[in-house]
C-alpha cells in the first residue's frame, strides 16, 4: 500500500472534488443540464443506483455462507466482504441523490411516508441492510480492534485497549457468537434489497420491458454477478494474491462466473419469449434493443461471457482474477444502463387508429419540457422518441460520485485493522 | 424462395417414392381399404398426403374416397370441392354493433351451412359445436357518452371500452335486443398473422392466398395447441364423432371448408370458403336480419368493407396483441 | 452383436426373475397398466368426450402430467453433473437410478401426449420426411425433438455402460462426449417446454418469460425429491442398502431444498408483480387463488388445490432447513413426499387449468378430470414404474455381480 495507495487516494479524491462540484452546478440549474427529459425520465443516475445495489450484494451473502452454510473458504476476506456491502449500500441511496429534482426535501419520503410506493420500501431495505452491514463489520473486527484499534489520520489510533490474551479469546468468541447471529437477519435483507428495486420497476405495467415477474430474478442474478467480483477486487488491493487465499478467490470466482451464466439464460430466456408472438409492445421493445441499441446490448454480453470465461478458466492468476472481475462489473454495468432505453423510448399511451384502410396505433408525442432550437430552426417539442446520451454534468457527477465512494472506501480499509 | 422450392419439391418427390412403395397399384387395392378397429381408420386413409402436397390426380382420387366415406357413414350424397381461391381477391368482414340485435340467427345459419355437430337425441354428450359466439355486454359500458349505469367508481361513473370479461355468453331473456345492451360476435378473425398457424405441429391449418385461415382436417392431429394459441376463442375440436340426421346435411362442401369433420381434429369458421370462392356471401351474412354483417375484398378501394373501414369508427379486437384481425367492428 | 443379443436375454432373464414381493409390486403395477390401457382404448373407441376437457379448457390432466413428468427427467443431470463435473464420487453407485427415472419419467410424458391428441393415428404428420413438421416455428416440434433426444441420451449413457460391465470391459471415452452432452440437454427440455407456453400472448397467464426459469427451479426441487424417495424406499427394503451412502442423500437433500426455496421466491416473485399492478395477468391467477365470481356464482374449483399445494412446499421447506428433521429419514421421506406431491399439484392442475379460465373472450368454465381420464393418467405412471422398476432390477443385478460381494 504505500504510495501508490497515496496515488489513488490523491486521483480519487480529486474526482470525487469534481463530482461535488458538478453536484452543486446541477443543483443550481436544475435537471435541465442532465439530458433527461420528460419522454425519458430516468438515465444514468438510476442506472447508477441499480447497479450499486447490486454490487452491494457480495458482502453479506459472503458473509452469511460463512456463517448460514458453513463455507469456511471465505471466512479470511469476510471484512472486507461486508465493508463492501456497508459502502455500496450507502452508494446506492446517495446515487439517487442526484436524480431527485428537490433533494430538500428529501425527508418528506419520512414525514409523509406512502406505503404502497416501493420507493419508499427500497430506502427502507437498503438503510437496514447498510446499517445491518457495518454492525456486522464492526461485530467482527471486534477482538482485532481492541488489539490493534482504528487509525485515523492526522488524530492517531483510537479505541486500542489493553487487553490479555484471556480477554481477546473470549473477545473473538463473543465476535464468532454474534456474527452467527446476525448472519440470518441479515441474509433475508441481502435478498430483498435486489427484490425490492427490483420491484421498483417490475411492477410498472405501462412499461412492457421491466414488467413481469422475471426482473426481480435477474436482478439477483446480476447481483450474484457484480457482488463477488467487486469483493474479489477489494481483497486483492487489501490482501494481495495470497496462497492460501486461492481457494476464497477460487470459490468467489466460481459463484460469480456461475450467476452471470444464469442471468445470461433468464435474459435470452426473457428475449425468446418476446420475440416469438413477433407483435405487440413486448416485442417493440426488445427491438428497441436490437436495433436502437444494439451496441450497449453487444457490450454487456460480450463483457458477460468474456469474463465468464475468464473466471472459469484463470481463477487462479492474479490477472485473471483482475480482469475476469472486471469484465463482468462492466458487462452489469451496461446489463443496467440498457434498462432504461427500451423502456421510455416505447411511448406507453399508444392510441389504436384505423386510417386510409391501415390499421396502426399511433404513439402520442410527449412534450419534452424543453424549447429547442432557434427560430430559424426550430426542433420539434414533442416526440415520441428521445436519443438518450447521458450529459458531461451526469457523466462528471456519476464519476465523482464513483471516485467519492472509492475514496471512503479506501480510507476505511486503511483505517481499519481488516488485514489478519 | 426458389430454393425453398426447390427443397420442396425434393420432399415431395421422396415422399411420393415411399407412398408408391406402400401403396403399390391396385393389386394393394384391398389392402388399403382395411380399416383400423377401434379408431375407424382406412389405411388409404391413413397414408394420404398433405392437401397442399396433393397433384391434381391425387386430390381427385382422395375426394372420391372422402365422398364415399360421407355415402358410407351418412347415408347421403355430397359433392366435395377443393375451389382454388380467387385472384386478387382478400376477404375482409365488418360488423356493425350498433345493430346487431343478439339473435343468433347468425350462429344457427352457420351450423346449418357448416355441418356442424348437432346435439345428438340419444348420446347427451354429443352437443351443438358453434363456431360464432355472441356475447352480451351492458351498452353502458363500451359506448361513451351514453346515459345510464356504468363503470362505478368512486367519483362517478366512468365510460370504458369493451371488456370482454363482462360479457354474458349464455343471455336468453324473452326478446332480444334487451334496451340497456349490445351485442358482440365473435369468430374467427382470420388474422393476417395468425398465432394458430405458427403453433401448429404439423402445419395442418395455414393461411390461403385469400387470407382465410383453413385446417386440413385429414392432416390435424388434435394437440390443441392451436386452441391455446388463439386469442378469439375461435377454434373449437371435435370431442367425439358429430351427430348430424341425413336431412340435415348440406351437401355442397369444400375440402378444406365444410365437410364433415372427423373426431378429434380441429376445425373453424373459413368464412364460408365453399361460398365466398364462387361469388356468394357467408351463410352469416345473409342470415342477418338487420344487416349488421358487411363482407368483401379489401383489396379493392371501391369495396363496401373499404368504404366502411375509411368512415365508420372501427375497431379491432385486442388490437394489443398485433395479430392484425381482418374482421373489423364498427359503428354509425 | 451375438454378445449384445446375449446381453439382452441375460437381462430380460434378470428382470423377470425375483423373490414374491418383487413379483407382487410388478403384478400391482401390471394392474394399473391393465385399468389404464383399457380406458386408453376405450377412449380411442369414443374420443376425448370421455374426458372433462372441453372447447372452453381445451388441455387438462394430460398436458398437466406431461410438464410436470419433464421436470421430474430433471434427476438425472442433477446427478451426473456433480459425478462428472465436480467429480462428487458418493453419487457414482445412484447415477443409474438418476438416469433411468429420467428415462420413465420421460415415457410417462410422452405416453400423457398420445394420451392427449386427438388423432393418435396421424401422429407421424409431426416426424420429417414421413410427415410436415412446422420447424422452427412450432415449439411442439421442438419439444418432441428434445425429449426424444433426452430420452434415447439417458438409454444411450447407462445401457452402454452396462453393457461394458456385463462384457467385463472398459467403457470407452466417447460416452463422455454423449454424457456432457446430456446436461444442456437436460436444461433444454425444460425450456422449450416452458417455451410452449411461455410465447402465447393469447394467455396472459402464460405470457411471461418467469416460466422457464420457475420450471428449471420446480423441476430441480422434485426430481431429487422423487430421487430420494426412491433412495429411502430401496434402502429400506432391498438388499442394496449398503450401497446408497447417507452423504448421497445429504447432498441431494440440500440440493433440493435450495431448489425449493428458489422455487418458492419466484412464485413470490410472480404473485407480487401481478398483484400490484392489477393488470389483465391477475385474472387467471385470482382465478387460481381466490376463484372467480360471475352472476352471483363464485367459480373456485381450483382454490383448494392452489393453496393445498403451496402449503405442501412451504412445510417440505420447513422441514429440511433444521438439520434434525433433514437427517431424520422418516420427516426427509414426509418432507420430499410433500415437496413432489406439492410441486405435482402446483405444476400439474395450478398451471396449465387457470391459462384457460376464463376464455380469451372471457367465459368462465370450470374444468375437473373425468374418471376416466384420471385412470388413463394413472395407467401411464404404472407403465412408467414398471419399466422403472425392470430397469433398476437388471442395473443393479449386473453392476452388483460385477462390483459387490455377495450378500
Amino acid at each position: 500500500m504505500g504510495r501508490k495507495y497515496d496515488i489513488a487516494m490523491v486521483i480519487f479524491g480529486l474526482l470525487g472534488l469534481l463530482g461535488i462540484a458538478a453536484f452543486i452546478y446541477q443543483l443550481q440549474k436544475g435537471l435541465i443540464v442532465t439530458n433527461m427529459r420528460n419522454p425519458f425520465s430516468w438515465g444514468l443516475y438510476i442506472s447508477m443506483w441499480a447497479f450499486y445495489v447490486g454490487t452491494a450484494a457480495g458482502g453479506l451473502v459472503v458473509s452469511s455462507a460463512i456463517n448460514i452454510f458453513g463455507v469456511k473458504q471465505l471466512k479470511p476476506i469476510a471484512p472486507v466482504a461486508s465493508l463492501s456491502a456497508f459502502i455500496f449500500a450507502i452508494s446506492a441511496m446517495l446515487m439517487a441523490l442526484p436524480d431527485i429534482g428537490r433533494p430538500d426535501r428529501l425527508l418528506n419520503l419520512f414525514q409523509y411516508p406512502n406505503p404502497s410506493s416501493l420507493i419508499l420500501w427500497d430506502f427502507v431495505v437498503l438503510s437496514v441492510y447498510a446499517i445491518l452491514s457495518a454492525v456486522y463489520t464492526y461485530v467482527q473486527l471486534q477482538p482485532r480492534i481492541a488489539e490493534r484499534g482504528i487509525s485515523i489520520p492526522l488524530i492517531g489510533t483510537v479505541m486500542k485497549k489493553e487487553v490479555t490474551a484471556a480477554q481477546l479469546e473470549e473477545l473473538r468468541r463473543v465476535s464468532e457468537r454474534r456474527a452467527k447471529l446476525l448472519a440470518p437477519v441479515a441474509l433475508p435483507f441481502a435478498i430483498l434489497i435486489h427484490t425490492v428495486t427490483a420491484w421498483v420497476l417490475a411492477t410498472q405495467f405501462s412499461r412492457p420491458w421491466w414488467y413481469g415477474g422475471l426482473l426481480a430474478p435477474t436482478f439477483i442474478a446480476a447481483a450474484l454477478t457484480a457482488g463477488p467480483a467487486v469483493v474479489i477486487l477489494a481483497s486483492l488491493a487489501i490482501y494481495g494474491f495470497k496462497e492460501d487465499l486461492k481457494p476464497t478467490y477460487r470459490l468467489l470466482a466460481k459463484v460469480s462466473a456461475f450467476s452471470a451464466a444464469v442471468l445470461l439464460f433468464m435474459y435470452y430466456n426473457d428475449f425468446l419469449v418476446r420475440q416469438w408472438w413477433g407483435n405487440g409492445r413486448e416485442y417493440d421493445a426488445l427491438m428497441l434493443v436490437l436495433k436502437d441499441n444494439l451496441h450497449i446490448h453487444a457490450i454487456e454480453v460480450s463483457f458477460l461471457l468474456a469474463g465468464i470465461i475468464v473466471l472459469a478458466k484463470k481463477y487462479d492468476t492474479f490477472s485473471g482474477l483482475v480482469t475476469g472481475s472486471l469484465l463482468l462489473n462492466i458487462g452489469i454495468l451496461a446489463h443496467r444502463y440498457i434498462l432504461f432505453p427500451p423502456a421510455y423510448n416505447l411511448i406507453p399511451f399508444r392510441v389504436p387508429v384505423v386510417m386510409a384502410g391501415e390499421s396502426f396505433e399511433w404513439e402520442y408525442p410527449i412534450a419534452l419540457g424543453e424549447v429547442r432550437g432557434t427560430l430559424l430552426d426550430p426542433q420539434p417539442i414533442f416526440v415520441s422518441y428521445w436519443n438518450y446520451v447521458p450529459s458531461a454534468v451526469e457523466v462528471a457527477i456519476t464519476v465523482g460520485f464513483f471516485g467519492l465512494i472509492t475514496f471512503a472506501f479506501l480510507a476505511l480499509m486503511k483505517a481499519l485493522p481488516v488485514r489478519e | 424462395m426458389d430454393r425453398k422450392k426447390e427443397a420442396q419439391d425434393k420432399d415431395m418427390g421422396r415422399r411420393d417414392f415411399i407412398k408408391k412403395v406402400a401403396v403399390g397399384s391396385a393389386v394393394t387395392a384391398p389392402l388399403m381399404n382395411f380399416q383400423i378397429p377401434i379408431v375407424r381408420v382406412s389405411l388409404d386413409e391413413l397414408l394420404q398426403k398433405h392437401f397442399k402436397e396433393m397433384s391434381e390426380e391425387e386430390k381427385k382420387r382422395v375426394i372420391e374416397r372422402l365422398e364415399k366415406e360421407h355415402r358410407e357413414r351418412y347415408g347421403v350424397d355430397v359433392k366435395i370441392k377443393t375451389t382454388e381461391p380467387l385472384k386478387g381477391v382478400v376477404w375482409g368482414y365488418a360488423l356493425n354493433i350498433k345493430r346487431c340485435i343478439g339473435c343468433r340467427r347468425c350462429v344457427y345459419a352457420c351450423v346449418k351451412e357448416n355441418n356442424q355437430s348437432r346435439a345428438s337425441p340419444e348420446d347427451p354428450t354429443v352437443g351443438e359445436i358453434h363456431w360464432i359466439r355472441v356475447v352480451e355486454i351492458e351498452k353502458a359500458k363500451i359506448e361513451p357518452g351514453t346515459e345510464g349505469t356504468d363503470f362505478r367508481t368512486k367519483f362517478g361513473d366512468v365510460k370504458v371500452g369493451i371488456s370482454l370479461e363482462e360479457g354474458e355468453h349464455y343471455y336468453d331473456p324473452e326478446k332480444v335486443p334487451e334496451k340497456e345492451y349490445i351485442y358482440i360476435p365473435i369468430q374467427c378473425q382470420q388474422c393476417e398473422k395468425p398465432p394458430c398457424v405458427k403453433v401448429c405441429p404439423t402445419k395442418a391449418t395455414w393461411k390461403e392466398p385469400d387470407g382465410v385461415i383453413v385446417v386440413d382436417y385429414n392432416w390435424c392431429i388434435g394437440c390443441r395447441y392451436c386452441m391455446a394459441a388463439c386469442p378469439y376463442w375461435a377454434r373449437r375440436f371435435n370431442w367425439t364423432w358429430p351427430y348430424l340426421p341425413k336431412d340435415e346435411i348440406n351437401p355442397d362442401m369444400h375440402y378444406l371448408g365444410n365437410r364433415i369433420r372427423y373426431r378429434g381434429v380441429v376445425e373453424k369458421c373459413t368464412f364460408c370458403i365453399q361460398r365466398t370462392r364462387e361469388g356468394r356471401y357467408p351463410a352469416c351474412l345473409e342470415a342477418c336480419p338487420v344487416g349488421a354483417r358487411k363482407f368483401g375484398n379489401l383489396l379493392d378501394p371501391e369495396s363496401e368493407i373499404r368504404k366502411i373501414i375509411d368512415e365508420k369508427r372501427v375497431f379491432r379486437l385486442k388490437e394489443e396483441l398485433g395479430t392484425e384481425p381482418k374482421f373489423f367492428y364498427y359503428m354509425d | 452383436m451375438r454378445n449384445f443379443v446375449q446381453f439382452i436375454l441375460y437381462s430380460l432373464r434378470i428382470a423377470l426373475s425375483g423373490n414374491s414381493k418383487y413379483y407382487a409390486w410388478l403384478a400391482s403395477l401390471l394392474v394399473l397398466v391393465i385399468f389404464g390401457t383399457y380406458s386408453y382404448l376405450y377412449q380411442l373407441q369414443n374420443g376425448l368426450i370421455i374426458t372433462g376437457m372441453r372447447d372452453q379448457v381445451s388441455w387438462g390432466l394430460y398436458i398437466s402430467n406431461f410438464t410436470f413428468f419433464v421436470g421430474v427427467a430433471a434427476s438425472a443431470v442433477l446427478i451426473v453433473v456433480p459425478l462428472y463435473v465436480y467429480n462428487y464420487r458418493e453419487f457414482e453407485y445412484i447415477v443409474t437410478f438418476g438416469e433411468f427415472l429420467a428415462v420413465s419419467a420421460l415415457i410417462i410424458a410422452l405416453t400423457n401426449v398420445l394420451a392427449d391428441v386427438g388423432r393418435v393415428d396421424r401422429l407421424f404428420h409431426m416426424f420429417p420426411i414421413i410427415g410436415t413438421p412446422n420447424w422452427p416455428d412450432s415449439m411442439l416440434t421442438w419439444d418432441i425433438i428434445v425429449l426424444n433426444g433426452y430420452l434415447l441420451l439417458n438409454l444411450l449413457i447407462p445401457g452402454y455402460k452396462l453393457y461394458k460391465k456385463y462384457m467385463n470391459q472398459e467403457p470407452s471415452n466417447w460416452i463422455r462426449y454423449f454424457i456432457l452432452l446430456s446436461i444442456p440437454w437436460a436444461i433444454s427440455i425444460h425450456t422449450v417446454t416452458a417455451f410452449i407456453y411461455a410465447g402465447l400472448s393469447a394467455r396472459p397467464y402464460w405470457n411471461t418469460a418467469l416460466m422457464a426459469p420457475r420450471f428449471i427451479a420446480s423441476a430441480f426441487t422434485s426430481g431429487p425429491a422423487m430421487m430420494i424417495l426412491v433412495l429411502l424406499i430401496i434402502r429400506r427394503y432391498t438388499f442394496y442398502r449398503k450401497y446408497i451412502s447417507d452423504k448421497a442423500i445429504s447432498t441431494l437433500t440440500q440440493i433440493t431444498l435450495i431448489a425449493m426455496i428458489i422455487n418458492l421466491f419466484l412464485l413470490l416473485s410472480e404473485i407480487y408483480t401481478v398483484f400490484y399492478s392489477a393488470t389483465v395477468h391477475q385474472i387467471s391467477l385470482k382465478y387460481l387463488f381466490f376463484g372467480l365470481e360471475h352472476d352471483g356464482k363464485l367459480y373456485a374449483a381450483l382454490t383448494p388445490i392452489a393453496w393445498i399445494s403451496v402449503l405442501m412446499q412451504v412445510t417440505s421447506v420447513g422441514l429440511l432447513l433444521p438439520k434434525r428433521t433433514r437427517q431424520n429419514f422418516k420427516a426427509l421421506a414426509l418432507a420430499c413426499a410433500l415437496n413432489f406431491g406439492g410441486v405435482w399439484l402446483e405444476k400439474g392442475m395450478g398451471l396449465i387449468v387457470p391459462g384457460f379460465v376464463p376464455t380469451p373472450i372471457g367465459e368462465i368454465w370450470e374444468y375437473m378430470p373425468s374418471f376416466m381420464e384420471a385412470v388413463i393418467v394413472l395407467g401411464t405412471i404404472g407403465w412408467g414404474l414398471l419399466v422403472y422398476t425392470l430397469m433398476l432390477k437388471v442395473a443393479k443385478t449386473i453392476e452388483g455381480k460385477q462390483n459387490l460381494p455377495e450378500e
